[in-house]
């Protein structure tokens, strides 16, 4: 009897740990993104320009809290430079699964905990597919779960349908002052936060809000900047070359005067 | 005493000397035309501030509708543009300087102007080589109108 009893607890316990373990939603990924040079925020990869060159990549499971939803494999592109945040999330969907009207949303906590969620970045594309596809950037902050909107928008986004792919581009502010506007999140150098990737359809949110996941982004601090060799002779090169330039041109402006007073001398 | 005043004709020196002022103002103003243009080139061609960053990076988000490629192009002609005026002006004003001092321009002159035009260009090959096609124009056309 107490070896059942025994055997049952054992069975309970792992079963608890199971469920807790399935049911956590702590970061699937962790992002220390690389400085690189800032994107444009139009929902186009632009190869040519490099954009997204040195970005952290890696793909996430957007889960849903259906058990019978598969989820929504997404890749998450991460960048960064001394006045911003760049995540772009991409998927693609075939057109039977896609509907008219989606966003995506990065909502920001004040820290690493998932507790403390307090502003939201959407993007909301409209007629998705159809010739009057158009999106929205909202900004909102949210309080007590519900989401309030920012009457001063912070940060960018843009999102584009390419074929069955759509790239949605975030842009969010590093190193700014608070000030007294707390309805916005400060991301400090050093810092780690936690950040809700969310994907929904109509705009209204959160209820709207349909499969999320959590990753972890650290503010690296600003690099210093050092000059490549060349650059630095260039550098060189150019003082030494306009300093020559310079000299050469004032010699010969002084000559010029020399000459001017000595003719003036002459005509009096 | 006459009644008019008769007037006073000048003297070969002092139509000389009034020669000289003219020639004088034109070596100046061709000097500080050509000083505008070097302050311009140092700018465009020397700091890294305009070098790559005004045009290229301003100008182009601006106006979104034109390509990047038109605003590099426009961007190279500015730097050649203003190697080859400084040059044109300060090949006016040294050889009208020279003139005025009795002595013709000579080829250790113009070496040297070309020289340090060149020297103008170190940070772009595209700008060297249009510059280079700009100064052989430059001195073809100086040396045409010298004979005619």
């Amino acid at each position: 009897m107490v070896k059942l009893f025994f055997l049952v607890f054992i069975l309970h316990i792992i079963l608890i740990s199971n469920i807790l373990i399935i049911n956590s939603s702590a970061a699937t990924e962790e992002f220390e993104p690389e400085f690189g040079l800032a994107p444009e925020i139009d929902g186009d990869i632009d190869k040519g320009d490099d954009e997204w060159e040195n970005a952290s990549k890696e793909e996430i499971l957007l889960k849903s809290e259906s058990p019978t939803n598969e989820g929504l494999p997404v890749d998450i592109w991460v960048l960064q430079n001394n006045s911003a945040l760049y995540i772009s999330v991409q998927f693609e969907l075939e057109d039977s699964a896609r509907h008219l009207e989606e966003f995506i949303g990065i909502i920001i906590s004040e820290s690493e905990s998932e507790s403390e969620f307090i502003d939201a970045k959407i993007v909301q594309f409209s007629g998705l597919g159809g010739p009057s596809a158009n999106f929205n950037y909202l900004d909102y902050y949210i309080r007590n779960d519900m989401f309030f909107q920012d009457s001063e928008t912070n940060g960018d986004g843009a999102a584009k349908l390419h074929g069955n792919k759509i790239i949605y581009e975030f842009q969010i502010p590093v190193n700014e002052s608070e000030g007294d506007d707390d309805r916005d999140v400060s991301l400090d150098f050093g810092e780690t936060y936690a950040f809700k990737i969310v994907y929904g359809q109509s705009n209204t949110y959160p209820d709207d809000i349909k499969l999320s996941n959590v990753i972890e982004i650290e503010i690296a601090y600003p690099k210093i900047e050092t000059r490549d060799p060349v650059e630095k002779a260039l550098f060189i090169v150019a003082i030494v070359a306009f300093s020559s330039l310079g000299g050469i041109y004032g010699l010969y402006i002084y000559k010029i005067v020399v000459v001017g007073k000595r003719i003036k001398k002459i005509g009096r | 005493m006459p009644k008019f005043k008769k007037e006073q004709s000048r003297t070969p020196k002092s139509r000389k000397i009034s020669d000289d002022v003219l020639m004088l103002e034109s070596v100046r103003i061709s000097a500080l035309l050509g000083g505008f243009f070097l302050a311009l080139s140092l700018l465009f061609n020397g700091t890294e501030l305009f070098f790559d960053g005004i045009i290229l990076k301003l100008i182009p988000s601006l106006t979104p509708l034109l390509q990047k490629e038109f605003w590099v192009i426009f961007d190279n002609i500015i730097k050649v543009a203003v190697i080859l005026f400084t040059f044109f002006f300060m090949m006016i004003s040294v050889g009208n300087y020279k003139e005025f001092t009795g002595k013709p321009i000579d080829l250790k002159e113009i070496v040297l102007l070309v020289g340090l035009s060149l020297a103008q260009t170190f940070r772009n090959l595209y700008v060297f080589i249009f510059t280079l096609i700009g100064l052989v124009f430059l001195l073809v056309y100086l040396y045409l109108i010298q004979e005619s």
